[in-house]
């Protein structure tokens, strides 16, 4: 049976060449990659990827450059007035106390860290791969509320540790639990708990340790967090790993 | 024993991609083989989700379920089937997804009729996120049988083999829908064309 010609090939009008057009060209975004992957578990990277992905990431490290810049610059012009009015007083003995003080001196130290960040994240970056870095944005929910937010959302995370630094320590541990080693990834969760208490990336760590808990040996433990888990996330795209992990 | 931890986590100056390529796990055959197919397939099964009706936001949702589906089922699929198993999946996903929608739309009725709202000029009528929601309209209106046979010819480029195989139904039967299908979607394109056309003109 011979196929026929497919409508593309003569369409009737430019609306419906339009509209098998709009149908054919749907792809799936990079970021919906990276959520199938973080599902998947499988997050580390292949080594073939990493090169090409040194160059994806580079206008990712520009943007993260220019928002701590962005930062500095807001954090020192708020600083700079209220150092003037109250630093010299507080502290210094007023024949001591500098006529105009330098700008540099006076920055606080933290937007200073906060500058020096960008090349830790050129050193990370060819290690990590675009999805991970993508999948680690927050969903939309999350996304929208921080907006709502305005400036001080935005200053906030510009302070916060890079997304990077959360997969990393994530890779870690799965790393470990990779190479059988479940008090390893163990470890290394707890130092994620530790390191980033608040961590965008905690579901994953959750589920990565009912893994290592279950692989330890320690599946009470690891069925009571599994249980938990699925109580509070039923429909989350994790629960059949957490099930499979706990053996649910 | 010897136990590897990350530099991240103790705070050690990271270093190079050459060293941290050293440092990456070798990925097992099933993880290679599930990436292989997140690679070459992740477009077409989205593609395929959101033509068979599934709603836009939960299209990334019923990605990952379809990939975790056949990932649980893994061992059971053939390497030479991945397509259709993904296939079959998916329009499973998107026919559940549209049940969903069905429900929702039973509560505010309303929806379906809010989308098409003229008069919309040829320019809009091009514009690829409007020919988005006009090919939804048309899908929509189009019974099941109708849309999928139409989706996987037209838009996926499926043989009338392959459709027949994935579908589990006879290729005459492939043949028939999508002969329905075809003139259902033009007939509705074409009133689509012209009742706008009608309002831009008035």
């Amino acid at each position: 049976m011979n196929d026929p010609a497919r409508l593309l090939s003569t369409p009737e009008s430019e609306l419906e060449r339009a509209l098998l057009e709009a149908g054919r060209s749907y792809t799936a975004s990079n970021s919906t990659r990276a959520k199938t992957l973080l599902a998947l578990g499988l997050t580390a990277v292949a080594p073939s990827v990493a090169p090409a992905a040194t160059a994806t990431l580079q206008p990712l490290a520009k943007a993260a450059f220019y928002k701590v810049a962005v930062s500095v610059l807001l954090i020192g012009a708020v600083a700079v007035p209220v150092w003037r009015y109250l630093g010299p007083r507080a502290s210094t003995p007023i024949a001591q106390r500098p006529v105009a003080p330098a700008a540099v001196p006076v920055l606080p130290a933290p937007p200073t860290e906060v500058a020096l960040k960008p090349a830790e994240a050129q050193a990370e970056i060819p290690a990590l791969d675009n999805a991970r870095v993508e999948s680690a944005e927050p969903p939309a929910s999350t996304g929208a509320r921080g907006g709502s937010r305005g400036t001080r959302s935005e200053t906030r995370s510009s302070v916060a540790p890079p997304l990077t630094a959360e997969l990393a320590a994530l890779d870690a541990a799965r790393t470990s639990l990779g190479h059988a080693d479940p008090a390893g990834a163990l470890a290394a969760l707890d130092g994620y708990a530790r390191e980033f208490p608040r961590g965008r990336l905690k579901l994953e760590a959750e589920v990565l340790r009912i893994g290592a808990l279950a692989k330890s040996g320690q599946t009470d433990a690891a069925r009571k967090r599994a249980e938990a888990f699925l109580k509070l996330h039923p429909d989350s795209v994790l629960a059949s790993r957490v099930r499979s992990y706990a053996g649910l | 024993m010897l136990v590897i931890v990350h530099p991240t986590v103790l705070r050690l100056p990271v270093p190079g991609p050459a060293a941290n390529l050293n440092r990456v796990t070798q990925p097992s055959e099933r993880d290679t083989r599930l990436r292989a197919m997140v690679d070459r397939y992740l477009d077409f099964v989205a593609r395929v989700l959101r033509n068979a009706g599934t709603p836009e936001a939960e299209v990334d949702d019923d990605v990952q379920r379809t990939f975790i589906a056949v990932a649980n089922r893994l061992d059971d699929v053939r390497p030479d089937a991945e397509k259709s198993f993904l296939l079959q999946t998916a329009l499973r996903m998107a026919a559940h997804a549209r049940r969903t929608l069905a429900r929702r739309r039973e509560v505010h009725d309303s929806d379906a009729q809010l989308r098409i709202q003229g008069p919309l000029s040829p320019e809009q009528m091009l514009d690829q996120k409007r020919s988005r929601e006009l090919l939804d309209e048309v899908l929509e209106q189009m019974t099941v049988e109708l849309r999928t046979v139409f989706v996987l010819y037209e838009l996926e480029e499926l043989s009338m083999t392959e459709i027949a195989a994935a579908l589990r139904i006879p290729q005459g039967t492939v043949a028939s829908r999508l002969r329905r299908a075809r003139a259902d979607f033009r007939d509705r394109v074409r009133a689509l064309s012209g009742s706008t056309h009608a309002e831009v003109g008035s």
